[in-house]
């Protein structure tokens, strides 16, 4: 039984690996941490959800067109939010994206109600025994779709122009800016980038899971996911995503019910306490 | 398009930024002849770097014009006019500093090397050709500046010094036809500082580009310049050829002192 909640464990892990690399994505781009991130992924699903269920169309078409969606919304709450508070303090970026995380959740329960929805699951199938365990199609669908998601992420990052210029953006963004990259359109394809990837996050996750317009808490999850691996680094972010998928998966079977929703808090705190920079973080050091 | 009697590269008229009420440049006018290497010196404080920030976009000047090539460089910004032929250094260097030396250079490419990004993901034959070609042009400039075996080091890894070599290497993967430097020398030991002061020319005649120059090493300065402008608060009180300088007694005044006349 405990393979098959590994399983089980990996695949909502895949979906917090999404959720923390777009999280550590955009904190490294345009220094912004979006707490609407979850809610990024909500109303996305929601609108495959529309198109899928609702409009009848095909499956494909439905994910083409959340992603669109998905893009489109991250590239304007990154022109219309983000750039102007991003010159401004911290604390007006985490105003301004928790104020979206509201602002998107009210627009969701005015379109599809406060209930929730069942979303058809994309890879159905039996149970596949192995050894005495039973894996549910579902969950192995969820971690090939998310290891692909996530090689093209990297892929793009390093082999493109726009990808590279993105990488040299987060490293220094004057150095950037001097050797020509256009950084306002780099800002505006990160968000871009970080919409697709909530997008993909709820479409994975939400077949597993009822849709309802309070999935969005998923966005603490990530933060969560993306400190254990250490902050700022989009490979840690993803060994946290499935480590915290994994223990929220096996954990709760030996304690009691009531407890399940702190494991993430105390394991961020057990990992922070033993290495206070998280799994693959470094240490700050001060520039002089 | 350049007139036959004209060969300016670049021309500041009546420049002048203000910065909560202090005049950091004041009516600052100069003229750059193509293939020169013109210094702009003067105290702490004198306003060469607030200079060049403006050349390069970072500031926006309250009065005044920047014509490069005959284009005012004003309202257009930092990444525009590295585009249109402008590169630089800093002070304090401004490197990729987890990239490695040759991926610092390669960043430039994005301005010539025309591929999709579907290709790129794919890594179609032309995007091969033409990385190869965009890496054969970086290791040109490190074979030149003496940096090839650091190729596929990361920048943190070097000391200071090297560093400043690779941000001047960097800055000339950009193809610039100005280049600007500021301090070059700075964190220099003295032989450093005379290689440096060849490397300066020689990069001017073989990559056949203007430098424009703050540096405090007098020395070097008096050395490699053809002209000088001396500033102070922002204005410019001298300027001419190296030995005019040396010799003006406003400029050893204002700022050289008396040991600036054996320099």
């Amino acid at each position: 039984m405990i393979f098959s909640l590994i399983v089980d464990g990996l695949a909502v892990g895949s979906v917090y690996a999404l959720v923390a690399v777009g999280l550590v994505m955009l904190v490294k781009s345009t220094g912004a941490l979006n707490f609407a991130h979850g809610d990024f992924m909500m109303i996305s699903t929601f609108v495959a959800y529309s198109l899928l269920v609702q409009l009848e169309l095909p499956f494909w078409v439905a994910i083409v067109g959340a992603l669109a969606f998905a893009a489109v919304l991250g590239m304007v709450a990154e022109r219309l939010v983000i750039r102007k508070l991003m010159t401004g303090p911290m604390s007006g970026i985490i105003m301004g994206t928790l104020g979206m995380a509201y602002i998107l959740q009210g627009i969701a329960k005015i379109v599809w109600t406060d209930d929730i929805f069942k979303f058809p699951e994309f890879f159905p199938g039996d149970f596949v025994k192995i050894g005495s365990a039973s894996i549910s199609p579902q969950s192995i669908g969820v971690i090939i779709s998310a290891i692909i998601i996530i090689t093209c992420l990297y892929l793009f990052l390093n082999l493109t122009k726009v990808g590279t210029g993105l990488r040299a953006l987060t490293q220094n963004k004057t150095a950037a800016t001097l050797m020509g990259i256009k950084v306002t359109k780099v800002y505006s394809l990160s968000w871009a980038l970080g919409g697709i990837l909530a997008a993909f996050a709820g479409i994975l996750l939400a077949p597993a899971l009822y849709l309802s317009t309070g999935m969005g808490g998923i966005t603490f999850t990530g933060i969560i996911a993306a400190i254990i691996g250490g902050f700022g680094n989009m490979f840690g972010a993803i060994i946290g995503g499935y480590l915290l998928g994994i223990l929220s998966s096996v954990i709760p079977v030996y304690i009691p019910t009531e407890l399940q929703g702190i494991i993430p808090f105390v394991l961020l705190m057990l990992v922070l306490f033993i290495k206070p920079t998280g799994i693959l973080g470094k240490k700050m050091v001060k520039k002089v | 398009m350049k007139s036959p009697n004209n060969d300016n590269i670049l021309t500041l008229d009546n420049l002048s930024i203000s910065f909560g009420g202090i005049k950091a440049v004041d009516g600052l006018s100069l003229k750059v002849n193509e293939n020169e290497i013109f210094s702009i010196i003067g105290p702490n404080g004198a306003g060469k770097t607030t200079v060049f920030n403006i050349i390069s976009g970072f500031y926006k000047p309250d009065s005044g014009t920047v014509e490069f090539k005959g284009r005012n460089l004003v309202n257009h910004k930092p990444h525009e006019i590295a585009r249109f032929g402008v590169g630089r250094t800093f002070q304090n260097l401004e490197l990729f500093s987890r990239m490695t030396v040759l991926e610092n250079l390669l960043i430039a490419k994005h301005l010539y090397v025309k591929t999709r990004f579907w290709e790129e993901l794919l890594k179609t034959k032309n995007v091969k050709v033409e990385e190869a070609r965009a890496e054969d042009e970086a290791y040109a400039i490190l074979n030149y500046l003496g940096l090839e075996q650091y190729a596929h080091i990361p920048i943190s890894e070097f000391p200071f010094p090297i560093q400043k070599r690779i941000e001047l290497a960097r800055a000339l993967s950009l193809k610039p036809e100005l280049l600007i430097l500021d301090e070059p020398a700075g964190g220099l030991n003295m032989v450093e500082t005379e290689e440096l002061s060849t490397i300066i020319q020689r990069i001017r005649d073989d990559y056949n580009l203007t430098v424009l120059l703050v540096e405090h090493d007098m020395s070097m300065v008096m050395n490699i310049s053809d002209r000088i402008t001396v500033l102070q608060y922002g204005k410019e009180i001298a300027d001419g050829k190296p030995e005019e300088i040396q010799n003006n007694p406003m400029v050893i005044e204002a700022y050289l002192g008396k040991g600036a006349m054996h320099a």
